[in-house]
C-alpha cells in the first residue's frame, strides 16, 4: 500500500513538473524591433452560420486573441441575421419581440455578445465594424414578416421571395433558402433598418458599420402596392413598367436605396463623426443588375468610407479581372479599397495556397487591404489543411503587425 | 400476485456498462476538443497530452470509482499520455497523420497505437489497477491492441471520407475513439469484473 502510494506521488511530482516546464517554454518573442511600419486591411467576417464561434464557450475570446496574434486589426461581427440581432436591441424587441437571437442568448447566457466582442476586441486593437449581414432579405418564419407583411416587397404576379443564400450556408437549393425581402423603398422600414445602425452606433465603441450585397433590392422586386403607388405618384400615374430590366425602373429604385443610404450616412454621422460606412458589395454590374446597389455612384457621392469588394473566385485569372474593374480602379482611387477573399466554406474548403496567391495578387494590385470570408474556414477544421498548418501559413502572409489607413476626407 | 423481482441478468449488465462506458469516452473527447486543437503529431504538446488524458480519465474514474480508487486511475491515465507525448510517439487519439497513403497510415498508426496502448496501460496497470485483480500485466497488452484497433480503423475512416477537409480527420478520430471505448469497456469489465453494484 505504501508503495503504490510513493509511485503516485512520484508520478504526480513527475506530471506537475513536466506540465509547468512544458507550458513556460511555449512562451514566444514577440518581434517588436526593426518592423516595417505597414498600412494594410487585413479583416475577418465573424457570422452565426455554419460556425460556432459566437456560441461555443471561449469562442469569441480564442477568435479575437488567434486574430491579434496573427497581426489582423479588423472584425466584421455579424449584427443582423435571419430577422435577429446579434446583440441586445430595444429596436428589435420593440418591432419583432425578439431583444436577441434566442439561441446566441442562450449560450451566453444573457450577455450582450456584441459588447464582449467591441471589449475584448478594443483591447487588442482590433477595429470593430459590425455587419448588418441580411439586409433587407428576412425568412418567411421571422417574426418580422409574420408581424409586418406590409413591409414586404414583391415581384409581378404575387412572387414574393427569391432564393438567396448565403454564402456558407451548407445547403444551398432547398426552400429553406427562399427568403422574403424587406421593401428598402418603405419609410417604416427604412426607419427600422436606420434604427438598428444607429443603436449599434450609439450603444457601443464599434468603428462603423457594415452592409453588404444583401443591403438592396432583387430586381424583379417593386411590384408591392406601396411601391407601385410611390411610382405612380413621381411618374404622373404610370405603373410601373413590366419589365424589371427597364432602364428607368431600374435607377428609380436604385436612387431610392442611395437616398436611403445618404440618410443612414448623415445620422450615423451625427452620432459618430468618425465612424466608417463599409460596404462589402459584389462586383458593380452584377449589384446593380441583380439588386439595384449602385455603388459606384454611391463611391462617386461620398457615401461610404470604406469598400471590401467581394471577390470569391476560385482561379487567378478570373479574380485578377474582377478586381481590375473600372468601378473598384475608380473607387480606389477615392476611398479604402480591400478585396473580400473567400477562404472556404464547408461545401467548398480553399487549400491555403491559393489563399496566400490571392493576397499577393492583392497586394501586387496595390489595393490597401484584404478581408476573409469567414472565420470559421481560417482555420477551423473546415479547411483542407490542420488548423495549425494554416495559422503557420497565415503568420508568413501576415508577418508583420500592420495598421489601418488613416482616410481624411475633406469636411462638406 | 405480483412476481418477484428477478436480478438483472450478467448480459444487461454488461450492456449497460459497456454502452455507458463508450458513450462515455466519446463524448469526453469531443468535449476535449473545446481546449485541444487536433493537429498533426508535432503541434501537440504535453499540455494537450495532460489535457486530454483528464478529460478521458476523470469519467472512467467515476464508473470505476469502485474498483479503483479515481485519483490512481487520473493519474496513472494522465501520465500515459504526458509520456507517450514526450517520448515522441505523439497524443494518440488527438493527432493526424500526415501519410495520405493508405498503407503507410495503417502500418503508422499501428506503431504509434501500439506503444501508446502499450504505455498508456503500463501506466494504469503499475499505478491503478489493484494486485487483487488476476493477471493485471495483461491489462498492458489489452490496452494496446484496442488502441491499435480503434485508431487504426479511424485513421482509415479519416482518410477514406474525404481529402477536401480536414474534418474528415476529426470524424474519423471521433469513430477512433468511440471503438477504444467500446474494447475498453468490454476489456474492463471482463478484468475487473464490474457488476452493477460497482459502477
Amino acid at each position: 500500500m505504501i508503495s503504490r502510494l510513493f509511485n503516485l506521488f512520484i508520478a504526480l511530482g513527475f506530471l506537475f513538473s513536466v506540465i509547468v516546464f512544458s507550458v513556460a517554454s511555449n512562451s514566444v518573442d514577440l518581434k517588436t524591433t526593426n518592423n516595417p511600419l505597414l498600412t494594410e486591411i487585413r479583416g475577418v467576417w465573424l457570422t452565426n452560420v455554419a460556425s460556432g464561434v459566437l456560441f461555443v464557450p471561449w469562442g469569441i475570446e480564442r477568435a479575437i486573441n488567434q486574430l491579434a496574434e496573427l497581426n489582423f486589426n479588423t472584425i466584421y461581427p455579424v449584427v443582423w441575421n435571419r430577422g435577429y440581432t446579434f446583440y441586445q436591441s430595444q429596436v428589435a424587441q420593440s418591432v419583432t419581440g425578439d431583444i436577441t437571437e434566442p439561441f446566441l442568448d442562450f449560450m451566453n447566457g444573457g450577455n450582450d455578445v456584441l459588447k464582449k466582442i467591441v471589449t475584448l476586441g478594443k483591447k487588442k486593437n482590433l477595429t470593430v465594424i459590425p455587419w448588418f449581414e441580411y439586409g433587407f432579405m428576412t425568412p418567411p418564419n421571422s417574426n418580422l414578416a409574420r408581424l409586418h407583411p406590409e413591409w414586404l416587397t414583391n415581384g409581378r404576379k404575387g412572387v414574393n421571395y427569391v432564393n438567396a443564400n448565403l454564402r456558407e450556408d451548407i445547403d444551398s437549393s432547398s426552400i429553406f433558402n427562399q427568403q422574403l425581402w424587406l421593401n428598402p423603398l418603405h419609410p417604416q422600414v427604412q426607419n427600422f433598418i436606420l434604427d438598428l445602425i444607429l443603436e449599434v452606433v450609439k450603444n457601443y465603441d464599434v468603428d462603423g458599420i457594415q452592409v453588404d450585397d444583401h443591403f438592396g433590392m432583387p430586381v424583379q422586386f417593386g411590384y408591392d402596392p406601396f411601391t407601385v403607388k410611390l411610382y405612380q405618384k413621381e411618374h404622373l400615374g404610370k405603373i410601373p413598367p413590366s419589365d424589371p430590366f427597364n432602364s428607368e425602373w431600374m435607377s428609380w429604385r436604385a436612387n431610392k436605396i442611395t437616398s436611403l443610404l445618404t440618410r443612414i450616412r448623415g445620422e450615423v454621422k451625427k452620432i459618430k463623426p468618425q465612424a466608417k460606412i463599409s460596404i462589402s458589395p459584389n462586383s458593380q454590374d452584377y449589384a446593380y443588375k441583380y439588386y439595384l446597389q449602385d455603388w459606384q455612384n454611391w463611391v462617386k457621392k461620398n457615401l461610404v468610407d470604406e469598400l471590401v469588394l467581394q471577390v470569391y473566385r476560385d482561379d487567378n485569372l478570373s479574380f485578377i479581372a474582377e478586381i481590375q474593374k473600372p468601378a473598384v480602379q475608380s473607387a480606389l482611387k477615392k476611398i479604402p479599397v480591400s478585396i473580400g477573399i473567400s477562404s472556404g466554406t464547408l461545401t467548398s474548403p480553399v487549400n491555403i495556397h491559393s489563399v496566400k496567391q490571392k493576397v499577393q495578387i492583392v497586394r501586387d494590385s496595390r489595393f490597401l487591404g484584404f478581408s476573409f470570408f469567414y472565420w470559421e474556414s481560417l482555420w477551423g477544421y473546415i479547411s483542407p489543411e490542420s488548423p495549425q498548418q494554416r495559422r503557420r501559413t497565415f503568420l508568413k502572409i501576415l508577418e508583420y503587425p500592420a495598421v489601418r489607413p488613416v482616410f481624411f476626407r475633406k469636411i462638406q | 400476485m405480483t412476481e418477484p423481482l428477478q436480478p438483472k441478468s450478467h448480459k444487461f449488465t454488461d450492456l449497460c456498462f459497456i454502452s455507458i462506458w463508450s458513450f462515455t469516452t466519446l463524448a469526453s473527447f469531443l468535449l476535449s476538443l473545446l481546449a485541444i486543437e487536433v493537429g498533426e503529431k508535432s503541434d501537440l504538446e504535453v499540455v494537450d497530452a495532460a489535457i486530454g488524458g483528464l478529460a478521458i480519465a476523470i469519467p472512467q474514474s467515476y464508473l470505476l470509482r469502485k474498483t479503483i480508487p479515481p485519483l490512481n486511475w487520473i493519474i496513472s491515465t494522465v501520465l500515459g499520455w504526458v509520456l507517450i507525448t514526450m517520448i515522441g510517439v505523439g497524443t494518440i487519439g488527438w493527432f493526424v497523420l500526415s501519410a495520405q497513403n493508405l498503407y503507410n497510415r495503417v502500418l503508422i498508426s499501428m506503431i504509434d497505437s501500439g506503444i501508446g496502448g502499450l504505455v498508456i496501460g503500463l501506466s494504469q496497470s503499475c499505478l491503478a489497477i489493484p494486485p487483487s485483480v488476476p493477471q493485471k500485466w495483461s491489462w498492458v497488452f489489452v490496452n494496446a491492441i484496442n488502441c491499435i484497433l480503434g485508431f487504426t480503423i479511424g485513421s482509415l475512416i479519416g482518410i477514406l471520407t474525404g481529402k477536401s477537409s480536414f474534418l474528415s480527420e476529426v470524424f474519423g478520430l471521433s469513430i477512433g475513439w468511440l471503438i477504444v471505448g467500446i474494447l475498453t469497456s468490454i476489456s474492463a469489465n471482463r478484468f475487473l469484473k464490474i457488476d452493477e453494484a460497482k459502477y
